[in-house]
């Protein structure tokens, strides 16, 4: 078990998200940077569909009552275990005891922490991914004891670790494919979108991300049809939304564009202020 | 061979998506339930998930199973391949909305705005047998096909930040009930004491599209007696 000292601001458990319920409107959910769930389930030797932490702004401080293996990914936020500082991308040995903390946030957004086994949290419509009116739990808080299976650690865990010189989202640019209302576009139209910088502004979270740039507003309208995490939509006013793994499942604005899946996890590390570039191929 | 004429359109890796003509009507409704239908029966090998609303059906697959191409051809076979499928097990709801004040936060204003006496527009509601042609936005919110002309009414210019869980109400062309506390845009005219979504329940949305849904007014002390019938589980859900 694992006691929750300090929530942080805002942490979820996730997991690869939420299939088969769209037709009732239920989100896909699931973790926002793909990737490095990944990576942090693959260093435990977990499977890819245990539940992760998911930690964006403040960390949280975490105590373990258990032994177990965890590993963290993604966003560097200094994590200490004890107060002394560790690594990212490391299988790290806890001890029973050991108080898990985050420092400042050095790159990146988003944190996974992966535990041995994975998170126990409650299993809702096929899915431990938190969400409003699903689970009952939607965000980490103070005083909640997350459940865990013990593990013995009787491997050498110290040499296990990703080689990250250089982070896969290091990047502005946002690979892109045409979304399904690309062709109702003027080439002038497209080819704006493809030479500007765009920034992401402080609405951005799980449900979206709005950028600060906007375009000249336009009456396209469209029967409401389903969408995707990762679709880029041109709301009426200009305003460009590009939607993340809680965003609702049909929409009514044009889909001119959709980010591959490296590209909605690279996003997922973006903040607001930083720079967007989005390059379009097949 | 299908009905329509179909378009079937790549977005992004792991979704075909299918376009029927830009119509809203119970025809093209239920052709996009007929595939589903099929599609279900011959359990696809590949697909993930599929969502339809209004005119159009996304079918996700899982890229690693089966290619673009390759999913593409087998949705345009089946569409066209005729499958006895069983009658549609289409489900026709009664729902009980309570369309006193307390609840109906902005019906008199709405009934000022379009020259008609509250008793008229609850009776405008309440006449049609609305389809449900999609769910989106939350969990459970049923988009309605049905709502006469003469209860349109612009969404508010500015949404309301809090709307409470099981209110009835109407924007644009459209009504709905809102299935948990969220900030919405409808004019609020009534609440219902049913939950139309709850995950803890073994069919969590008690509708599913292609259902339809008739409305019919109660009083205030009905409304509280089926709460406290839904509450110990012995309320029995109302179909026609």
């Amino acid at each position: 078990m694992i006691e929750v000292l300090q929530s942080g601001l805002y942490s979820t458990i996730q997991d690869l998200g939420r299939f088969g319920y769209r037709n009732q409107g239920v989100p896909v959910g699931g973790v926002m940077d793909i990737i490095s769930a990944n990576m942090a389930n693959l260093l435990l030797d977990n499977q890819l569909s245990d539940a992760v932490l998911e930690i964006s702004l403040m960390g949280p401080k975490l105590s373990f009552n258990m032994n177990t293996l965890i590993a963290i990914t993604g966003g560097y936020r200094s994590p200490k275990i004890n107060g002394e500082t560790i690594n990212n991308g490391k299988l790290i040995a806890i001890k029973k005891g050991d108080v898990l903390s985050f420092g400042n946030l050095l790159d990146g957004a988003r944190s996974y922490l992966a535990v041995k086994g994975g998170f126990k949290s409650e299993f809702k419509l096929h899915s431990r991914s938190q969400f409003k009116n699903i689970t009952k739990n939607v965000r980490l808080e103070q005083g909640e004891q997350l459940i865990i299976n013990d593990f013995e650690i009787n491997i050498e865990t110290s040499r296990t670790f990703v080689k990250n010189r250089k982070q896969f989202y290091d990047t502005k640019v946002l690979k892109v494919m045409k979304g399904p209302e690309y062709d109702m576009f003027s080439e002038e139209q497209i080819s704006f979108f493809l030479n500007q910088n765009f920034t992401v502004s402080k609405d951005n979270n799980r449900m979206g991300y709005r950028l600060e740039e906007i375009l000249a507003p336009h009456d396209y309208s469209l029967i409401t049809s389903p969408v995707l995490p990762g679709t880029i939509q041109l709301l009426p006013s200009g305003r460009i939304v590009i939607l993340m793994k809680d965003a609702q499942t049909t929409g009514g604005y044009p889909r001119i564009f959709q980010l591959s899946e490296l590209a909605i996890s690279i996003l997922a590390q973006k903040k607001v202020g930083d720079q967007l570039q989005l390059k379009l191929t097949d | 061979m299908g009905d329509f004429q179909l378009t079937y359109k790549k977005y992004g890796t792991s979704a075909v998506l299918i376009e029927w003509p830009e119509q809203i009507n119970k025809r093209v409704l239920k052709d996009i339930q007929i595939l589903f239908q099929k599609i279900s029966l011959l359990e696809f090998e590949g697909i993930v998930d599929i969502n339809f609303v209004y005119c159009s059906m996304l079918v996700i697959y899982n890229p690693t199973a089966i290619t673009f191409n390759t999913l593409k051809a087998r949705l345009k076979n089946v569409y066209n391949e005729e499958v006895q499928i069983q009658d549609n097990k289409r489900k026709r709801w009664r729902i009980p909305v309570c369309y006193e004040i307390e609840f109906a936060t902005d019906l008199l204003a709405f009934a000022e705005r379009k020259g008609i006496s509250e008793v008229e527009l609850i009776q405008l509601h309440t006449k049609p047998i609305y389809t449900i042609y999609g769910m989106g936005f939350l969990p459970g919110f049923t988009y309605l096909g049905g709502l006469p002309d003469k209860l349109f009414m612009p969404r508010k210019e500015t949404p309301s930040l809090n709307i409470t869980e099981g209110s009835v109400a109407i924007g644009g062309h459209q009504t709905g009930i809102y299935p948990q506390n969220s900030p919405g845009g409808w004019h609020v005219i009534g609440r219902t004491p049913i939950l139309i979504f709850d995950s803890n329940r073994e069919n969590s949305s008690l509708v599913s599209v292609g259902d339809e849904i008739a409305f019919y007014a109660v009083s205030k002390a009905k409304f509280e007696l089926i709460t406290l019938e839904l509450e110990s589980d012995v309320y029995k859900f109302e179909e026609i």
